[in-house]
């Protein structure tokens, strides 16, 4: 049975991981040199001189595709259980996922039809 | 069952009505659509109590019907209250399709009889009110809004997700009935954590229903949405959320009353000072509104609370909801009309007589009703929730409860006030449009029904 006691070990685990985490980045913090000069501190880019801001405004297009995407991704990803169950399902499963796709479908129509897979203006 | 699956199936039918350019036929498409369902939803009044669909994952019993036409009615007269601001606009499509998919999770949520359809359920309704919430895209609040309501929800439903799993981790079972006889067979069986698992559910719930601590977002939220959308959370999606709680407070885990019943009290009685102390310093009419729910919501949870221990009534809980819904409708129907997103001072209602009289005795109707004055539904709803509490003994939140409505009366006298008792701005006539009159017609109709001849809806749903 469950009971309280039975958790120290989870505790002392934990206890461990996080003395080693908390004593290793003290130890080098305290042991490790510490040179600073500007170019040190400029985020590397694989030895290219950086340019410019990372936090620049991209297009909700972008945005769009990666979400699209996913919901058929999804779908297929439901399809592989159900050709691997294919036989065992019989009919059933047959009626059962082609209402799944059903649905997606009328979202895929109303999604070509609102543009939303075009990119131009 | 018949009327949850025929709205889904409408749903569908109006995203291809959308994209197959047939917008103009949407709003009465979906107008009948709903009152179609309300009939089919009333016609399986007569079915056996438990047949349940979908591996009984969804069960539509009597309470779940008489709810769901709650839920219904409410969107039937949201949407002639709110018909004319998206009709014929860019997105009206879209503004229908969500809050019918938000519906039609409402309606799983008062139906369900497992854990997962509980969770989908609540994510169905969710999701689409995010959106809602931020659909006035160009304006900075509502997309605030949207983001605030968003990153909380999906925190909330993480903390009721969390207690799912450990109620499950401790009773391996996902249907509720079958946890209840397992926890009765075998009480000693039961492993810590399956408490805790029910505490972080009612957390997540108290979240949902926004009560004291957890309401913090509300009055936001309701302020930056746009009003339609406001009403559509202060009316819907409560009375769901309420009866998706009843459902596991009171018919499902009942025997934990110990364990919940003291988080609920002090939940309650804190809420009841909060909401109705901070309703009445406000100036802007949203956040009163908002604060007003809160308060509205503590009263909803008392009939939990009782119901907890005693089981006595779900047909208390039904009145309230509808009092409350219908009577919300019809304010938030008449805040919208007269007032853009951005004038939220009470002061749209100065005067509000003198421009249209039967506008305004229709506010006067809905704020008595809220207030709890005899002859409006709300009396008898909140009467019938002080007997409950005074026939299971808690005096003290009895007394809490009266003083709390009498600080309600207070701030809803302050609209009354305000529209009867001072000039206005303008003076223009307000001309007022045929289905936002219906809107109104129906919801002071109802109230008015309901304050004369209460025993007509407990006798239509005997539950």
């Amino acid at each position: 049975m469950t009971s309280p006691t039975n958790y120290i070990p989870i505790f002392l685990m934990l206890f461990i991981a996080l003395g080693f985490v908390l004593t290793t980045m003290l130890a080098s913090h305290w042991l490790g040199p510490k040179r600073k000069s500007r170019i040190k501190n400029d985020s590397f880019e694989c030895g290219i001189q950086s340019q410019g801001n990372a936090r620049l405004p991209f297009s909700v297009k972008y945005f769009l595709v990666a979400i699209l995407f996913v919901i058929f991704d999804i779908e297929v990803i439901f399809m592989y259980p159900w050709a691997v169950n294919f036989r065992s399902l019989g009919l059933f499963g047959v009626i059962e996922v082609f209402t799944f796709i059903l649905l997606l479908l009328v979202g895929f129509i109303y999604l070509i039809k609102r543009n939303g897979l075009q990119w131009g203006d | 069952m018949v009327a949850f699956l025929f709205l889904c199936g409408v749903g569908l039918l109006l995203m291809l009505l959308e994209a197959l350019k047939w917008r103009k036929i949407v709003p009465f498409f979906l107008t009948g659509s709903v009152l179609m369902a309300y009939v089919l939803s009333v016609l399986e009044w007569k079915d056996k109590f438990n047949i349940g669909f979908f591996e009984n994952m969804i069960g539509f019993d009597k309470p779940a019907i008489a709810f769901s036409s709650v839920i219904i009615i409410s969107f039937f007269i949201w949407l002639f209250a709110f018909m004319d601001t998206y009709k014929n606009k860019e997105g009206m499509s879209e503004i229908f399709i969500l809050a019918l998919f938000s519906v039609c999770g409402a309606l799983m949520l008062t139906s369900f009889r497992h854990m997962a359809s509980f969770f989908i359920g609540l994510e169905i309704m969710s999701i689409p009110l995010y959106v809602l919430a931020a659909s006035a895209k160009n304006k900075v609040e509502s997309n605030e809004a949207g983001f605030k309501y968003l990153i909380m929800g999906s925190f909330f439903s993480a903390v009721i997700l969390f207690g799912l799993a450990l109620m499950y981790g401790a009773t391996g079972s996902f249907e509720f009935v079958q946890i209840k006889t397992q926890v009765k067979m075998f009480p000693e069986k039961i492993p810590a954590f399956f408490h805790a698992g029910l505490i972080l559910l009612l957390i997540g719930m108290l979240f949902k229903a926004s009560l004291f601590p957890f309401h913090f977002w509300a009055p936001d939220v309701y302020e930056g949405a746009p009003t339609p959308v406001t009403a559509f959370m202060s009316t819907i999606v409560k009375t769901s959320v309420m009866a998706a709680a009843f459902r596991l407070f009171s018919f499902s885990f009942n025997m934990f009353h110990e364990n919940l019943e003291q988080i609920l009290l002090w939940s309650i009685v804190l809420t009841l000072l909060v909401s109705n102390i901070t309703a009445a310093v406000q100036t802007n009419v949203k956040r009163l509104m908002a604060y007003s729910s809160i308060s509205h919501s503590a009263f909803l949870f008392m009939i939990i609370y009782v119901n907890i221990k005693n089981n006595i009534s779900i047909n208390t809980l039904m009145f309230y909801t509808l009092a409350y819904s219908v009577a919300s409708l019809g304010f938030f129907a008449v805040l919208n009309y007269i007032a853009g997103y951005e004038e939220k001072s009470l002061d749209v209602f100065k005067g509000l007589a003198y421009r249209n009289k039967f506008v305004a005795f229709t506010v006067l109707i809905c704020l008595l009703s809220m207030a709890g004055i005899p002859l409006t539904a709300g009396f008898f709803a909140k009467y019938y929730v002080l007997t409950l509490l005074g026939v299971s003994g808690n005096w003290t939140l009895l007394v809490l409860a009266v003083i709390a409505s009498l600080i309600g009366v207070y701030y809803y006298l302050r609209i009354i006030i305000l529209m009867y008792f001072k000039e206005p701005a303008n003076s223009d006539y307000l001309e007022v449009s045929d289905n936002f009159k219906t809107a109104l017609f129906i919801s002071s109709l109802l109230i008015i029904l309901f304050g004369i001849a209460p025993a007509v809806i407990f006798e239509i749903f005997k539950v």
